[in-house]
């Protein structure tokens, strides 16, 4: 009998639906294309719109083990000024899960982010130095509440934390953040039978947080979105939707949006593309 | 294997094969958190997907964690159905594990209460 694998954000009972605006721990076979983001923000005294279109793409090599690959576009819009447009750097991040519980719903992953200097478009702000990114990343479903706390068992909760080491001399950074979920579907199967039906089960309500605390060099502020939206997963793909709403003044003071369509290649192609290169 | 033989082998490899993905419970019964009057005589579950059924199972225990549910389950396609034994008024627990034909593995448990 050939061997069953994990389906991609499973873990026991749990469903984890990948997160747009932070990484989640699953070392999967996953295609996000597009990620879309419209935010307006003062540059230098001038109101930018900054649309950004972001692709990734992960391929797992070994069961637990993934590579990913980030690109992306972005477009800065500013009255009477022409547009600047252009590539971000290439990143390359290796992903490794080192601990998996299904009775308690809990994930532990490792993560090491390259951001490739000189690979993106230098006079759009691609940086010609390398930047490097450990983090360590978790998820925790709340399925093991004990019962006169069982309302609360929807709720799951992912968080990373990563130290970015900038090769141009830019502060040291802690890029952390998160996600709140909900999932109608855990409620409907593990919960309590609400009788939503299985196309509005689908639906995870989440919020989202993504901060950058720089650490030394008179870096400023903590900075950073909070993420409220929705995530639909069907069988083979997913959609989601966010407002980003700015953390503090030095973040910005206006509401961006993101959305993004999520494949998952390891339904798609269950038996080549969707399978580690190697088991 | 020559050169006229890659356009196949990347058909093969890049065409979505069929509409399989992993099994996801949408409906069971009795259901999450139900409360049955009688003592149900079996529990059915329903699938989004084709099961595997020589992979898939379900067991029903009681609060004590004994058995309750009867044999191997029985698998049609995406349904999977256990025969239980006369169940008395309490709490019961169910755990099930489903491997969709795309070889992906679902788990999932619930309770269920039966009342007199």
């Amino acid at each position: 009998m050939a061997a069953t694998a994990d389906a991609h954000g499973v873990i026991g009972p749990r469903f984890f639906p990948a997160t747009i605006a932070t990484d989640d721990p699953f070392a999967a076979d996953e295609l996000a294309l597009p990620t879309i983001s419209i935010i307006r923000h003062r540059d230098d005294g001038s109101e930018v719109t900054e649309t950004a279109y972001d692709v990734e793409y992960s391929k797992s090599i070994l069961p637990g083990f993934a590579l990913s690959f980030e690109e992306g576009y972005a477009q800065a819009r500013a009255p009477g000024a022409p547009s600047v447009s252009g590539f971000d750097n290439l990143e390359l991040t290796p992903v490794l899960e080192i601990a998996r519980s299904g009775e308690h719903e809990f994930i532990v992953s490792l993560a090491f982010g390259w951001e490739i200097g000189g690979t993106g478009t230098s006079h759009a702000g691609a940086d010609a130095a390398s930047t490097f990114t450990p983090r360590i990343q978790f998820g925790k479903g709340f399925g093991d509440l004990p019962e006169p706390l069982s309302w609360l068992r929807p709720f799951a909760l992912t968080g990373t934390a990563g130290y970015t080491v900038a090769g141009n001399g830019a502060p040291h950074t802690l890029e952390w953040g998160g996600a709140v979920e909900y999932s109608l579907l855990y409620l409907q199967n593990s919960v309590r039978d609400a009788g939503l039906g299985p196309e509005l089960a689908r639906i995870t309500p989440v919020v989202e947080f993504s901060f950058a605390s720089p650490l030394d060099r008179n870096g400023g502020a903590t900075t950073g979105t909070i993420n409220p939206g929705f995530i639909w997963s069907g069988q083979q793909v997913q959609i989601g939707a966010e407002a980003m709403l700015p953390l503090n003044r030095a973040t910005g003071r206006n509401i961006g949006v993101v959305a993004q369509l999520h494949f998952y290649l390891d339904d798609i192609f269950p038996r080549s593309l969707g399978r580690p290169l190697f088991e | 294997m020559t050169l006229r033989s890659w356009p196949a082998i990347a058909a093969i490899l890049l065409l979505p094969q069929a509409a399989c993905a992993h099994a996801l419970l949408q409906h069971a019964d009795p259901g999450a958190g139900a409360v049955v009057h009688g003592a149900p005589p079996e529990l059915r579950l329903e699938f989004s997907e084709a099961l595997e059924p020589a992979s898939s199972g379900v067991t029903v225990t009681d609060d004590r964690g004994q058995v309750v549910s009867e044999g191997s389950p029985a698998v049609s396609d995406s349904a999977m159905m256990v025969r239980l034994k006369p169940l008395s008024p309490g709490e019961y627990r169910v755990r099930w594990h489903a491997v969709s034909i795309d070889l992906h593995r679902t788990e999932g448990r619930y309770s269920f209460s039966v009342a007199p």
